[in-house]
């Protein structure tokens, strides 16, 4: 048997390995990742870096003159590190801080749900083929085509209140995003099927489940890294675009994405207000992205330059 | 006779589309415990008073006689209550505004103008500027002018629309003062003050999307210069110019329509965005303030026209997909 469709060559190497040579490859990747870890140990040591500062969430009129903060730069000072936010004198690294920890969970939570299906139905589609493939293409197309967004700011306003709201962000993104992930998978599917491995597995009596374990997963995983590396970022901004449209996360959880919402009122008073959980968005979604280009080009050579 | 089946099958699943969103959008605001009547009722709501209005507003009826109602009322229109206070809303129902007593169509084609000015104006731009700089980027592979656009590009992909936007208000309107802070102006009063108004919104939404299609009209332009069909139609000895303008950007703009098409969609909820930052009151503020109000038939009719449109507007690209590459008209 021939292989009528191209494969993705697969580098032989351990995901921690390709990770590294893509990290060193250049500078700015090197200091992308930096950006991350430095996001991601503030988020998950978010109570100890505000300890550390003396600070907590709760409010502080004590911090404010006249409804704005103390100081000069929003109120920046040793005490405070990222300045207080205007009314209520809540000290904006402790807002901040926190804040990473919402982005990332409902961001990571919503790619690895989204990452799960996508392989799954992408998966099943590109194996078993027939009407089942062309439901699922057609499924995929419905969801790409859907105005999605207008149906989440919609879906988070009809909610009932008692609904955990980072749950549900996770489970809206998840399930809006399997289609990217399942074409790439079920196309990868497609032309692996066809190979002569695979076909010498089924020969030798391999199940459905032996053959997608052994012969199919090992050679998708490599697709299937950088479009979760390139969701996660996106799922991300999503997540910080409904709670800046006010049906995110709701208060007193911090989240970017309200806090930029309320900063955009004071702009003009406090610029400082914006800058900082703006620029964390800006940083995170930028690292995100930059590192997953890198992996892209060091898992897949033939992409290199490419999107 | 193998077009008009093409745009027939493509009409069928375009239709076929829209009674899945229309279904699936219908069964989350009406099954979810959120009781439109209760909120149009007021306080002190009496038991009587709010059976009153769930039969004014035909919520008296089980969900999917509800949904068929729904769909009834877009082909021939709809009456809600009985006598001297009944509401004709007249075909193609999507919906009345209980709360402020106005059909929600109507609501809509008030505003769509603001809306369509701000997304096709944009779009516009960042198609060209895109595809433009990918290509100079491509031709220029490795050179200072491709490594900037393709940094500039990784930063407007990694930009939220807020972000960008008050970053350009800030230097733009209060700094430069050189164009309107917000608001909006219509084109029918006044054109110049019309584009004058948008020009800033226009500028933002493009350089945020133009990002992506000039990294992926630069990989496309990469992977195509070195074809086989391009080394001939060198050897004829056309011109760069025609190799490059003619041979090569065909190929190039077929993904480029594709994304463009699935943009759209994401455009359109985009505006919502814009339109608050840039204070202009189009669809995207009628969505917000019904969210913000519970103005359920409000929100179903919005969410409904937007798939409309997206559906319409990825049949649309489809077919002129069809027109530019002949292979694509076989399936």
């Amino acid at each position: 048997m021939s292989d009528p469709l191209p494969v993705t060559p697969t580098a032989a190497r351990s995901l921690p390995a390709a990770l590294w040579r893509a990290i060193r490859s250049d500078a700015w990747t090197m200091v992308c990742a930096v950006i991350i870890a430095v996001i991601v140990l503030m988020a998950v040591g978010a109570d100890l870096w505000v300890a550390v500062e003396g600070q907590s969430l709760t409010p502080d009129i004590g911090n404010l003159v006249n409804g704005v903060p103390k100081g000069a730069l929003g109120g920046v000072s040793g005490d405070h590190w990222f300045g207080v936010e205007p009314l209520t004198g809540i000290d904006m690294f402790a807002l901040v801080a926190h804040g990473a920890r919402v982005s990332l969970l409902v961001g990571i939570g919503a790619t690895v749900l989204a990452t799960v299906l996508g392989v799954l139905i992408g998966v099943v589609a590109g194996y078993v083929g027939g009407w089942l493939d062309r439901l699922v293409t057609w499924s995929a197309d419905v969801f790409l085509g859907f105005p999605y967004l207008i149906f989440m700011i919609a879906l988070g306003a009809v909610t009932p209140l008692g609904f955990p709201r980072q749950l549900l962000l996770i489970l809206v993104l998840g399930v809006f995003g399997w289609p990217r992930i399942a074409r790439i998978v079920r196309a990868q599917t497609l032309s692996l099927t066809k190979r002569n491995f695979v076909s010498a597995s089924k020969a030798m009596g391999g199940g459905t489940w032996h053959v997608f374990t052994t012969q199919l997963l090992p050679n998708l995983w490599a697709p299937i890294i950088v479009v979760a590396s390139l969701t996660i970022p996106a799922q991300i901004g999503s997540e910080a675009a409904l709670s800046f449209l006010g049906v995110g996360v709701r208060p007193p959880t911090p989240s970017w994405g309200r806090t930029i919402s309320t900063a955009i009122d004071w702009f003009e008073t406090d610029p400082m207000y914006l800058i900082f959980p703006g620029l964390m968005l800006f940083l995170i979604t930028l690292a995100f992205n930059v590192v997953g280009d890198s992996l892209r080009d060091e898992l897949d050579p033939r992409s290199k330059g490419r999107l | 006779m193998r077009t008009a089946k093409f745009v027939l099958t493509r009409v069928a699943g375009m239709i076929i589309v829209l009674l899945i969103v229309t279904f699936v959008t219908f069964l989350v605001f009406y099954v979810l415990p959120s009781d439109p009547a209760q909120l149009a009722c007021g306080r002190p709501c009496s038991p009587e008073a709010l059976s009153l209005a769930r039969e004014f507003m035909g919520f008296n009826v089980p969900w999917y006689q509800q949904f068929l109602d729904f769909l009834g009322g877009i082909f021939s229109g709809r009456t809600f209550g009985t006598g001297a206070t009944a509401i004709h809303c007249t075909a193609p129902c999507f919906g009345y505004d209980f709360q402020n007593n106005v059909e929600v169509l109507t609501e809509i084609t008030d505003r769509i103008e603001v809306s369509f000015s701000v997304a096709f104006g944009a779009a516009v731009i960042w198609l060209i500027s895109g595809v433009g700089l990918g290509v100079l980027s491509a031709l220029r592979r490795g050179r200072p002018i491709d490594r900037i656009t393709m940094a500039v590009a990784m930063a407007g992909v990694s930009m939220p629309a807020y972000l960008a936007g008050m970053i350009g208000i800030t230097i733009f309107a209060f700094a430069l003062d050189v164009v309107p802070k917000n608001g909006y102006v219509s084109i029918t009063d006044d054109p110049a003050q019309w584009a004058w108004h948008l020009v800033l919104p226009w500028l933002v939404l493009a350089f945020l999307h133009a990002a992506i299609y000039a990294r992926l009209t630069r990989g496309q332009m990469v992977e195509t210069l070195g074809e086989d069909f391009i080394r001939t139609a060198r050897a004829k000895g056309l011109t760069e110019t025609k190799v490059v303008g003619k041979h090569a950007l065909r190929n190039v703009l077929l993904p480029v329509i594709t994304v463009f098409g699935v943009d759209l969609g994401a455009l359109l909820a985009g505006t919502v965005i814009t339109e608050r930052i840039f204070g202009m009151a189009g669809v995207g503020k009628l969505l917000v303030d019904a969210i913000a109000g519970m103005n359920l038939p409000v929100m179903l009719g919005v969410t409904l026209f937007s798939a409309l449109i997206v559906t319409f507007m990825n049949f649309a690209v489809d077919l002129f997909y069809g027109a530019l590459d002949p292979r694509a008209r076989l399936t």
